[in-house]
C-alpha cells in the first residue's frame, strides 16, 4: 500500500493537532494550582485589608491588583476586571464577581467548581459586618487550600498522563485513516 | 437613582418632574409598598429583602464592614451629601452598646438639597443692629428644616454674606451625623462657607471642646443636642465668647420647658434666641422667636 504526500500531509496535521490539544489540557492541569494560589494571595491582601484598616472592597482590590500592567496573569485580569465593574454606577459585588467570572472564565484554568467558591464569597461581599466578611474570606481561603492540594495531586497524576494521551490519540487516528 | 434595583428605580423614574423635585426621601420596608416622602405619588411594587441589601451594597461600594462607625449610629452616608437611615436588628457588645444593625428591615433613602439663601427667613432674629451674632437654637419637629437652615447659616456665616453689617466668621461645624456638612470620606458635599472647619462624625461634646481648642472658632454650628453634656458643652462654649447655633426637636416653648435637659440650657441663659420652625410649602418658615428669657421677640433687625 502506498503513502501519497496527502496522507503524509494529512497524517502530520492530525498528529500535530491532537499533540496540541493534549498539551492545551495538560497545561491547564499545570496552571490551575498556580491560579488557585494567586486567588488565595488576592483574598488574603483583601483579609489583611478588611481587618486592619477596613478598606473599602473595591479600593482594596485596586491596591492589591494595579490595572495596566503588562503581561498581567488571568487571575490578576479577573480582579482588575471586578474592581472595574464595582467602579460602575449601581454595580454590586456579586454582579461585578458574577459577570467579570464569565468575561474572564475562558482564559482561566480553574474549573468550574473553584470559581463556585468565589461566587459564594460574592454573595455576601460587602453585605455583612467586619467579623463576618472576615469569616467568609477565611472560609473562601480554607476552600481554596483544600482545592489547592487536590489541584497539585491532578496535576501530578494526570499532567503527563494528558499529554501522552494527545499523542497517542493522534497515531491512533493516523491509523485508522491509513 | 442608580441607588435602587430596577424595578423600583422603574418606579421612582415615573414621578413626574414635579413629585420629584419634592421628593424628601424614598422609604424601602420589607414587605411594605414602596414610600415617598414629600412627594403624594403612590406605588404598588413591595418591597423585598433583597431591594434592600441592593441599596445598601451599592451605597456601601459592596463594603458594609467600611461602614460600620456611621451604622452604629444607624445611617450610611453618600457622595452629594444624601444618606440612608437603617432599621434591622441591633447587636449590642458586652457593654450593651450598639456594635453594628444587621438584617435590615427599613431603609430611607433621604435627599439632601441645598436651599441656598434660606438663612434668610432667620437673619434678622439672630443678629442685633450692631451685627452682633446671637446663639441661637431652631427648634422644629422632624423635617421642618433645621438642618437646612444651619447649613445655609454655615455658609453665609463663613462667607460673609448674612448680612452686610455681619463680617466673614471662622465658623466650626461639629457634625456628629454628617448631615449639616454631608461629609463624605471627610470632605463636605455642600457649600459650608469659605471660613468654615468640620469636625465630620465627631459626638458633639469632644468636638466642641477640639473645636475650641484647636480651631478658635467664633461660631460653633451643631445639630440636636438632647444630652445634659451637650447642654455642659454649650455653656463651656458661650462662657469662652463663642457664639452657638445649634437645633432640637421640639414643638412649642413648653416643651422645651418641660425637658429637664433643655431647661437646664434655659436656666443657664447660654443661648439667645430661640427660633421655632415650621414647614410650609416644602420649605422652613419661621413660627416663633423667644430671647433668653423666652419672651417673644417680635421685631426681627431689618
Amino acid at each position: 500500500m502506498a503513502i501519497d504526500m496527502l496522507q503524509v500531509v494529512g497524517a502530520g496535521a492530525v498528529m500535530a493537532g491532537a499533540t496540541a490539544l493534549g498539551r492545551q489540557q495538560a497545561a491547564r492541569y499545570r496552571r490551575r494550582p498556580e491560579e488557585l494560589r494567586e486567588l488565595a494571595t488576592v483574598l488574603r491582601g483583601l483579609r489583611n485589608d478588611i481587618s486592619y484598616a477596613r478598606v473599602p472592597l473595591g479600593e482594596s482590590l485596586r491596591r492589591l491588583v494595579p490595572r495596566g500592567q503588562p503581561r498581567a496573569s488571568p487571575v490578576r485580569q479577573l480582579f482588575v476586571d471586578v474592581a472595574d465593574r464595582l467602579a460602575q454606577p449601581g454595580a454590586t459585588a456579586q454582579q461585578a464577581f458574577t459577570l467579570a467570572l464569565a468575561s474572564c472564565g475562558p482564559a482561566l484554568s480553574i474549573t468550574l467548581e473553584d470559581c463556585a467558591v468565589l461566587e459564594a464569597f460574592s454573595l455576601t461581599a460587602g453585605l455583612v459586618g467586619p467579623d463576618e466578611q472576615l469569616g467568609q474570606l477565611d472560609a473562601a481561603l480554607a476552600a481554596l487550600t483544600e482545592r489547592e492540594r487536590e489541584a497539585v495531586f491532578n496535576r501530578s497524576r494526570y499532567e503527563r498522563v494528558i499529554q501522552t494521551t494527545g499523542v497517542l490519540i493522534g497515531v491512533l487516528v493516523v491509523i485508522l485513516l491509513i | 437613582m442608580r441607588l435602587l434595583p430596577q424595578e423600583l428605580a422603574e418606579a421612582v423614574a415615573d414621578l413626574d418632574a414635579a413629585q420629584g423635585e419634592r421628593l424628601e426621601e424614598v422609604r424601602l420596608r420589607v414587605g411594605r409598598p414602596l414610600a415617598f416622602v414629600g412627594a403624594t405619588a403612590r406605588v404598588r411594587r413591595i418591597v423585598k429583602v433583597e431591594h434592600l441589601n441592593h441599596v445598601l451594597s451599592v451605597a456601601t461600594g459592596s463594603s458594609l464592614y467600611a461602614a460600620e462607625p456611621e451604622l452604629r449610629q444607624g445611617f450610611v452616608t453618600l457622595p452629594g451629601g444624601h444618606r440612608i437611615g437603617v432599621a434591622g436588628r441591633v447587636v449590642l457588645d458586652g457593654a450593651d452598646r450598639v456594635r453594628t444593625i444587621r438584617d435590615f428591615s427599613s431603609v430611607a433613602i433621604r435627599i439632601a438639597r441645598e436651599v441656598s439663601g434660606c438663612a434668610a427667613e432667620v437673619a434678622g432674629f439672630i443678629t442685633r443692629s450692631g451685627g452682633e451674632l446671637l446663639s441661637s437654637l431652631l427648634v422644629g419637629p422632624p423635617l421642618s428644616g433645621k438642618t437646612t437652615l444651619l447649613r445655609d447659616l454655615a455658609r453665609q456665616l463663613g462667607d460673609g454674606t448674612l448680612r452686610t453689617n455681619v463680617a466673614a466668621r471662622r465658623v466650626g461645624i461639629v457634625d456628629e451625623r454628617s448631615e449639616i456638612a454631608g461629609s463624605f470620606r471627610g470632605v463636605p458635599q455642600f457649600d459650608v462657607g469659605a471660613q468654615t472647619d468640620v469636625l465630620d462624625g465627631c459626638p458633639k461634646v469632644e468636638g466642641m471642646y477640639m473645636m475650641l481648642r484647636a480651631l478658635a472658632p467664633e461660631v460653633i454650628i451643631t445639630d440636636e443636642i438632647g444630652t445634659a453634656a451637650d447642654v455642659r458643652a454649650i455653656t463651656d462654649a458661650a462662657r469662652a465668647g463663642v457664639v452657638l447655633i445649634s437645633s432640637v426637636h421640639a414643638n412649642a416653648i413648653d416643651d422645651l420647658r418641660r425637658r429637664p435637659v433643655l431647661a437646664s440650657l434655659i436656666a443657664a441663659r447660654a443661648i439667645d434666641r430661640y427660633v421655632f420652625l415650621r414647614r410650609s410649602g416644602g420649605r422652613a418658615l419661621v413660627s416663633g422667636v423667644f430671647d433668653a428669657d423666652l419672651h417673644e421677640v417680635r421685631q426681627a433687625w431689618r
